[in-house]
């Protein structure tokens, strides 16, 4: 156990505000588990906006001819700029922010996140930046004006605020996660000890340091030229110049943590061991490494060899990763029977996510001309698969680690959903594809178009039921949630786990653990623990 | 003699929780000014190689920039020997030197406030001059950052939580101020010595 002047556990039993309201004892906490959950929570709500978003503008492109369903070329815009920029900064990374900050200091045996006020400010950073977004953009604001029409120049203002100050609090929060797993480890737990959900979490934050920066500098000038006159016409084109974060590597830097969710949950439901450790630590590293894009602000990059050469090398890590889980679902096959919701959510997350790595790969080839002066929809169809894929996962994270985070386990009967959600990724993703196989233009200024070819209506309403599935996937995910509220409360350890963060109580105690953990021998040291005995 | 497996266990380190997470603090403020000098390089390429004029001429004096430099370049001096001076658990120069970079730093702030006079920058007309005005901004309040993480050291150290042998808070609020100074010192070659 690291040393410290006080424990932590002391110092929250002698501050804790016991006789305030529950809200101010709420909003002033520093407590990982409760900031963690509460990331989860408002992640969830703004996740429910964001699908609305997505499947209106699925549904606005599967007819071409008109733009009726959402009003005009505006509202088109501001619903797509909600529906993509709020999928990743409203939904998605705060999901695995949420989780990361709620697990990641239990796996690594600390008593507490790093920097705990801090991880709570960027939680309500980042939820008052997501609303001050999305309203924003609800009163005739967006990322820029759409090229035929028009916003508020105020209220678009304030749409890159917020999405800005959002984005500053994750890069906080991330600050957070990455110092937790670099210095507050237990004695033994070295690097290539480290679980693989906290070593895909620490990879991420790294990435999101490297990636969420940049995207600030460029809202920080967009919205500097937009209050001065837009000498830089840089204000008006907004959405252009950070749409590098909708596209291939980007947007695989956002779903990492959904490769250490699968990683955890295989071998503990399998009960082996998972062989090659250090393999699968270094494919996580190597995915991370990949998916840095923030290079491609610059224009006329996608054409070069070293993007292409990225696009295809993305597959390596994705196949490494996936043939050592494979090697441990086969070795520990007999004793995963039905696979849990956990389980499923986050094999067919990855999969997912894997499934868009490909398409960002022939998004790539030149010859077929879908990543050009015009982009077409391919990369959406990389875009959805990658986002969708890791919210699949990162829902199948919750759904593993609920014991410890609201001390119930979830329901079983969320078997079903996992496919919807999965399933619903993937007939999303796929026809976007074929759409820019179909010269459909991507991007969001535009709903309909001239010169496609034919079957793209089709193509674009087969995509807009996928979206409405994982609609519903989520908000059957929701309801099973708040209904596990109801069961009994959960084991210390109700899935007969392997790491630290099943050695403490549903839900863990201020200060996680009642004793000092003992130093770590290996990867699996509650196995460890189990065998010995 | 006591045998080797008789003796108390090795006191382990405290774990260096600050300095880490100031490391990262760094590598962010790092990424922001890449990204903002990317905007900045490829702007002033699409405007030069279109045969326009970026800067007028004259409009950037080198002096300004140079003492601001000259300052820089002191400052992380003293902020060193902050460091150095609480390793020695000498308390009054920590003091002194923490002091001295807290008056440098005003005195960068003061320089730049001169320097966008001397400039002449016009915002709202002027590609250049917004980014200009936008980076040199944002030095300008990473730099202001910097002085409130000094002065929390130098609080700290005040309160007497700094010795030799817990020095943490200053050698983070160096590194952080010596971030600053390269950001400064890029922002000089990259914006005033080339222009």
């Amino acid at each position: 156990m690291t040393a410290t002047e006080i424990a932590p556990a002391a110092l929250e039993t002698t501050h804790a505000p016991t006789t305030d309201p529950a809200f101010y004892r709420l909003v002033t906490t520093g407590d990982h588990k409760t900031v963690g959950r509460l990331y989860i929570v408002f992640s969830l709500i703004f996740l429910l906006v964001v699908l609305t978003m997505g499947v209106l503008v699925g549904f606005e492109r599967a007819d071409q001819g008109s733009i009726d369903l959402l009003g005009g070329v505006d509202t088109y815009f501001q619903a797509w700029t909600l529906w993509k920029f709020g999928l990743i900064v409203l939904a998605v990374v705060p999901l695995f922010v949420g989780l990361a900050i709620a697990i990641v200091p239990l796996q690594v045996g600390s008593p507490a996140i790093a920097f705990p006020r801090a991880a709570a400010l960027s939680l309500w950073g980042w939820l008052v930046g997501g609303l001050i977004f999305s309203i924003s953009i609800a009163v005739d604001g967006g990322l820029g004006a759409a090229p035929a029409g028009g916003v508020d120049p105020d209220a678009a203002a304030l749409t890159i605020l917020g999405l800005t100050l959002a984005l500053i609090s994750l890069v906080l929060a991330s600050v957070c996660i990455a110092t937790t797993v670099i210095s507050l480890r237990p004695v033994g737990m070295y690097l290539h000890r480290v679980p693989l959900f906290a070593w895909s979490s620490l990879v991420a934050s790294v990435l999101w340091l490297l990636v969420l920066p940049v995207a600030v500098a460029n809202l920080v000038i967009a919205y500097v030229d937009f209050r001065n006159a837009a000498p830089l016409s840089f204000g008006n084109q907004v959405a252009l110049q950070v749409s590098w974060m909708l596209r291939p590597p980007t947007v695989f830097a956002f779903v990492i943590p959904a490769l250490g969710i699968l990683g955890d949950i295989v071998p503990v439901a399998g009960k082996v061991r998972q062989n090659l450790y250090s393999v699968l630590l270094g494919a996580i590293a190597l995915f991370g490494v990949l998916s840095f894009g923030a290079f491609v602000q610059v224009g006329n990059i996608e054409e070069q060899f070293v993007y292409i050469a990225m696009s295809f090398a993305l597959l390596v890590p994705v196949l490494m990763y996936l043939g050592g889980i494979a090697d441990t679902m086969r070795r520990g096959g007999k004793n995963i029977g039905l696979p849990p919701t956990g389980l499923l959510c986050a094999l067919l997350g990855t999969l997912v996510i894997f499934a868009g790595a490909s398409m960002a790969a022939i998004r790539a080839i030149s010859a077929f001309d879908l990543a050009g002066t015009i982009p077409t929809t391919a990369t959406d169809a990389a875009f959805d698969a990658a986002l969708l894929g890791g919210l699949c996962a990162g829902l199948g994270g919750v759904a593993w680690w609920s014991s410890k985070l609201i001390g119930r386990s979830f329901s079983e009967m969320g078997r079903p959903l996992a496919l919807l959600l999965g399933g619903g990724a993937f007939v999303a993703a796929v026809p976007e594809l074929v759409s820019g196989f179909l010269d459909q233009p991507g991007g969001g200024f535009q709903a309909s178009f001239d010169n496609v070819k034919d079957g793209v209506e089709l193509s674009n309403l087969i995509s807009a039921i996928g979206l409405c599935l994982v609609a519903l996937g989520v908000l059957g995910f929701i309801g099973l949630l708040l209904k596990s509220f109801r069961g009994d409360a959960a084991a210390a350890d109700p899935v007969d786990g392997h790491t630290l963060e099943w050695a403490t109580a549903s839900p863990p105690p201020a200060g996680n653990f009642a004793e000092a953990v003992a130093p770590v021998r290996s990867e699996r040291p509650l196995l460890d623990i189990k065998e010995a005995q | 003699m006591i045998a080797a497996d008789q003796m108390p266990a090795a006191e382990l380190p405290r774990p260096r929780t600050l300095l880490v997470g100031t490391v990262f603090a760094i590598v962010a403020c790092g990424m922001f000014f890449a990204g903002a000098f990317g905007v900045y390089l490829k702007t002033r390429s699409d405007v030069v190689t279109s045969g326009g004029e970026w800067l007028k001429k004259n409009q950037i004096s080198l002096v300004p920039g140079g003492m601001m430099m000259v300052t820089a370049a002191m400052s992380v001096i003293t902020m060193a020997w902050a460091v150095q001076a609480i390793r020695n658990d000498d308390r009054k120069n920590a003091y002194i030197a923490l002091g001295i970079t807290l008056l440098f730093g005003v005195a960068n702030i003061n320089q730049q406030v001169f320097y966008y006079n001397d400039m002449k920058l016009s915002v709202k007309t002027e590609v250049a001059d917004l980014l200009i005005t936008i980076i040199t901004g944002a030095q300008v309040a990473m730099l202001i950052g910097a002085m409130v993480f000094v002065a929390l050291a130098a609080f700290r150290a005040l309160a007497g939580q700094y010795t030799s042998r817990q020095s943490d808070g200053i050698q983070a609020a160096f590194y952080f101020w010596t971030a600053t100074m390269v950001i400064y010192t890029l922002v000089y070659y990259g914006i005033y010595v080339t222009k």
